[in-house]
């Protein structure tokens, strides 16, 4: 029997650009293995493929007792800085907007059985992140993603992040229009644009339909959209409120105000002018300092709308900025016509799970449906599951949360016993969804290079502790968020819950002791409208206790109507610490050594394998990619040649030189077009004849091989094919030296 | 080889009717395991998803292989998953994941001071993983139940036993053997420490 591969079972599914862009992936992963591609750059391309890092993928796990050598089969071969090829990683999934179809969940499922552990988790974010794959499956992987629709082009690395949006948009009471059209048009537009590859950190949009509810977490965004109309010349106009630097992290910053009216017509344009901005001016050295937030504090807002203005004057007018007004229902919603099951009884624990996980849309007769996922997680088979009611009870309408949890709309009230019976059986009917059992967690020390204390494992004993005690409590106290980071970074968004949780190690003794700093009074409404206070930390062991008496205290204390929040301000934060103080200490290791393990951790409490994380992914710049990609071109040209395909491997050979004068030239024009027309002509212009592109021994002559090739077509023969590869290799090795050129300019030395 | 002609699959026994293992103390089984630098692959990771319903309770991840304390189908068992270099070969691969899977419940029981007798001797779930290899239609079934059905003769010592498909027409191709008149399950261990 021959042996098919995915490639080509899949021929003909899956659309061209993603296709080849998974190819060029996998080229590069050979070139890395074949020690042709530098190892950070290799790290940034793999990151921006959403192929991430894993804790202990540096070779070292601390059993508990001592740190044990990991003997991964290529022992020498790295995939990144202090990255073993073979450690397993996390294969992050985009899910722009949280939308998702049956059919996409389908092949997660089937991914997550055969590269995974057999769960799918879902983010923070509204991605879908698989643990312990091995990096040569992600082709594969991303192939059959592929040919479902999905991407995972800068899922990770120091480029746009997935497009969040509100999973209510159309359905929302309070919302101004449906914005998922608006979301829809930035995911694309920026996806792979040139003006959001030289970042020196990552960037995040989100949209929300309205301002007072909290879908779209506007504040903590570096672009955060909130829609809004107004009345122009007698009619009602959409538009949106721009906030931008926005960001959670170790210390959480509040976006500010940009514009308060972006027009439809100017989203795209302006979005794109600030990611310019970004990319041009913000810091690209000190990683700690590099997200946008800390430039638009630098600058001041009024510079960066100056900024922005100045460089939307600039763009060179791109078609697409209004083309997509043309069809903005594209996206729209609907029912079924019929509910298909109306006389199903209600199953125990429906008027529960109803009161919890049901959200009636504006629209009369219809629910907004969201099914908890323990911790983000749920099987292959509950997936599938999933999948069949999703195609059962609605016309595709599922979400992936910002909570972690999955969204069903456009449920008709009749069917919610018969899909709340079919969630039972499947062991996804738990109530209490986006509550304070509802508890959110990053990934943490489970599989986090930076975890501190294992967030996952305090978030599971707080799930079940919580999650018995239901009956007892206020809907006020229920309706409490819990958030749980494993470390400073945020990834669980501890600043904006109720009762928010960071990682951080005590020495006790001599000994390690994990903790959580307690964070209260975040405020998620109003588009997570502020940050919490820090209290105090106390031990990890402690966690529940604490919770179980700041709720227990609010319980008893709050004022009719009193959020959390309020209430927190008003008692103080002397008051709640001295209420905290008896949860601080630390019993000695002889009288209670479980303080010294972390939750779910039989080992010994370590802070060692703690390791260098990917969030901040490698400052790679646009030159940098594009000399990357002209040597991987010159690397297929010369197997093409090999193979006897001389006229495939000339036109690589130039498309290799085109790619390599793209890169060069866009340093002094940012506006640079993709045709290689436009862009040998600019790059005669502005790189040849100014002298710029010339060496000390060849002076200007290897520029003169692209002029020559583009110039005179394909090659008449083997031999002249061959003639002009070996000139393309000459030209790209002469525009590493020019690129040298230009960065010694830029920062004022001579160039050697 | 290339990585990519190595079979996936997934062998799992499930435990007697009535029979029960805590997570827990299965997981702190396999964190000593790793201290020991006893397992019998790179072990990386104890992955703990007890919170999650009719799913792999705790897993030690290992590079090649995954051993499972797995209630997949609401039956909890013990599974081995051979994710990457695996035989080329459909039956020295079932061979090999039998082999780690009996010794990993032989081992598991011994070191929890259960009953081998915990583990039922004459079932066994199998899943193929690799779709592209194993797609989950009757031409598989014709095609590879036969070379299943070779591969697990020795397991029982000759004695007859059933063969089905089983599972969804949306998961991996699956197969459940039963061998009513099964050899107690200490054989059964003995038999595939030899295949």
């Amino acid at each position: 029997m021959s042996m098919t591969t995915w490639k080509q079972a899949l021929a003909g599914s899956i659309p061209e650009a993603l296709g080849a862009e998974i190819e060029v992936f996998e080229t590069q992963i050979g070139l890395r293995k074949l020690g042709r591609i530098d190892e950070k750059l290799f790290a940034e391309t793999r990151l921006r493929r959403g192929v991430y890092g894993q804790r202990y993928d540096n070779g070292q796990r601390h059993d508990g007792v001592e740190s044990q050598s990991l003997a991964f089969p290529l022992a020498d071969l790295t995939k990144g800085p202090q990255t073993k090829w073979d450690a397993p990683g996390m294969q992050r999934i985009k899910v722009p907007m949280g939308k998702l179809s049956s059919r996409q969940l389908e092949v997660m499922a089937e991914l997550a059985e055969e590269y995974s552990d057999g769960i799918l988790h879902v983010t923070t974010r509204q991605d879908v992140q698989l643990h312990h794959v091995h990096i040569e499956d992600t082709p594969d992987l991303m192939r059959r993603l592929a040919a479902v629709g999905i991407t995972t082009r800068e899922a990770c690395g120091n480029s746009v992040r997935n497009v969040t949006a509100c999973i209510c948009a159309g359905t929302c009471r309070t919302e101004a229009f449906d914005v998922m059209p608006y979301a829809k048009a930035v995911t694309w537009f920026l996806l792979g644009h040139d003006d959001v590859q030289d970042m020196g950190r990552k960037f995040k949009i989100s949209f929300s339909g309205c301002k007072t509810e909290p879908c779209g977490l506007a504040s903590f965004h570096d672009i955060g959209l909130i829609a809004r109309t107004r009345e122009i010349d007698g009619a009602t106009r959409r538009g949106f409120e721009l906030v931008v630097g926005g960001g959670l992290g170790a210390v959480p910053y509040a976006a500010q105000l940009l514009s308060d009216w972006v027009t439809e017509e100017e989203l795209l344009p302006t979005c794109q002018a600030i990611c310019r901005v970004f990319a041009r001016l913000g810091e690209k050295e000190n990683r700690m300092r590099a997200r946008f937030k800390f430039l638009v504090v630098k600058l001041g807002i009024a510079e960066i709308r100056r900024l922005v203005a100045e460089e939307r004057e600039k763009l060179r007018p791109d078609p697409r900025w209004v083309s997509y007004l043309s069809h903005l229902g594209e996206l729209d919603e609907a029912p079924l016509p019929e509910p298909v099951a109306p006389a199903t009884p209600e199953a125990e624990g429906f008027a529960r799970w109803r009161a919890t996980n049901v959200k009636p849309q504006r629209q009369p007769g219809f629910a907004l449906v969201f099914v908890r996922l323990p911790l983000g997680d749920f099987t292959s088979d509950q997936a599938r599951g999933v999948a069949s009611l999703v195609r059962r009870f609605t016309t595709e309408t599922l979400r992936t949360t910002v909570e972690q949890n999955l969204a069903l709309r456009w449920v008709h009230d009749a069917d919610l016993p018969a899909l709340h019976a079919e969630l039972v059986a499947l062991g996804l009917a738990a109530p209490g969804a986006n509550g304070l059992e509802d508890v959110v967690s990053c990934p943490g020390t489970d599989t986090c290079k930076l975890g501190i204390s294992s967030s996952r494992g305090l978030a599971a004993v707080l799930a079940e502790r919580l999650g018995g005690a239901e009956s007892q409590r206020s809907a006020d106290t229920s309706a409490l968020r819990v958030k749980v980071s494993g470390c400073f970074n945020s990834c669980g968004q501890h600043h904006v819950a109720d009762l928010g949780f960071l990682g951080v190690s005590r020495n006790v003794d001599g000994r390690r002791v994990p903790h959580f700093q307690v964070v209260v009074g975040g405020e998620w409404a109003n588009n997570a409208g502020s940050f919490g206070l820090a209290i105090g930390a106390v031990p990890s062991k402690n966690v529940p206790a604490v919770v179980d008496e700041l709720t227990g205290r609010y319980e008893r204390e709050r004022q009719p109507g009193e959020s959390f929040r309020a209430f927190v301000q008003r008692i103080g934060k002397k008051e709640i610490r001295a209420s905290l103080e008896r949860f601080m200490a630390v019993p000695s290791y002889q009288q209670d050594p479980s303080y010294y393990r972390d939750w779910g951790d039989p080992r010994e409490y370590t802070i060692g394998d703690i390791g260098v994380g990917e969030c901040a992914g490698e400052v790679v710049s646009f030159v940098a990619f594009g000399l990357a990609a002209a040597e991987r071109g010159l690397f297929e040209a010369q197997l093409l040649l090999d193979d006897g395909e001389w006229e495939r491997a000339a036109a690589r050979s130039l498309a290799a030189m085109v790619d390599a004068a793209r890169a060069l030239t866009r340093e002094l024009h940012p506006n640079l077009g993709t045709g290689a027309d436009e862009i040998v002509r600019e790059f005669r212009d502005r790189l040849v004849e100014p002298g710029i592109f010339r060496d000390a021994s060849a002076g200007g002559k290897h520029a003169t091989y692209l002029l020559r090739h583009h110039a005179a077509g394909p090659p008449g023969d083997a031999a002249l094919a061959r003639q002009r590869l070996e000139e393309a290799q000459l030209f790209v090795d002469a525009a590493h030296l020019c690129h040298e050129a230009l960065v010694a300019r830029a920062s004022g030395k001579v160039a050697p | 080889m290339s990585q990519a002609l190595g079979w996936k699959l997934r062998v799992k026994v499930p435990l007697t009717a009535g029979g029960e293992l805590d997570a827990h103390e299965v997981g702190d089984t396999f964190h000593r395991w790793i201290q020991q630098r006893s397992v019998d692959d790179v072990a990386i990771y104890v992955s703990d998803y007890r919170h999650v319903a009719n799913g792999p309770e705790v897993l030690l991840v290992g590079h090649a292989t995954d051993l499972v304390l797995d209630r997949a189908g609401g039956r909890l068992g013990l599974a081995l998953q051979r994710k990457r270099d695996g035989a080329a070969e459909l039956v020295p691969a079932v061979h090999d994941a039998l082999r780690r899977l009996y010794g990993g419940a032989a081992r598991l029981a011994e070191s929890l001071g259960k009953p081998l007798t915990l583990f039922a001797s004459g079932e066994l779930e199998l899943r193929l993983t690799d779709r592209l290899r194993a797609p989950n239609d009757p031409a598989t079934a014709e095609r590879l139940l036969p070379e299943l059905r070779r591969a697990l003769e020795p397991l029982w010592a000759g004695r007859s036993f059933s063969l089905e498909r089983a599972g969804g027409d949306a998961e991996p191709f699956g197969a459940r053997a039963t061998c009513a008149a099964a050899p107690a399950i200490a054989e059964v261990v003995a038999a595939a420490a030899r295949l």
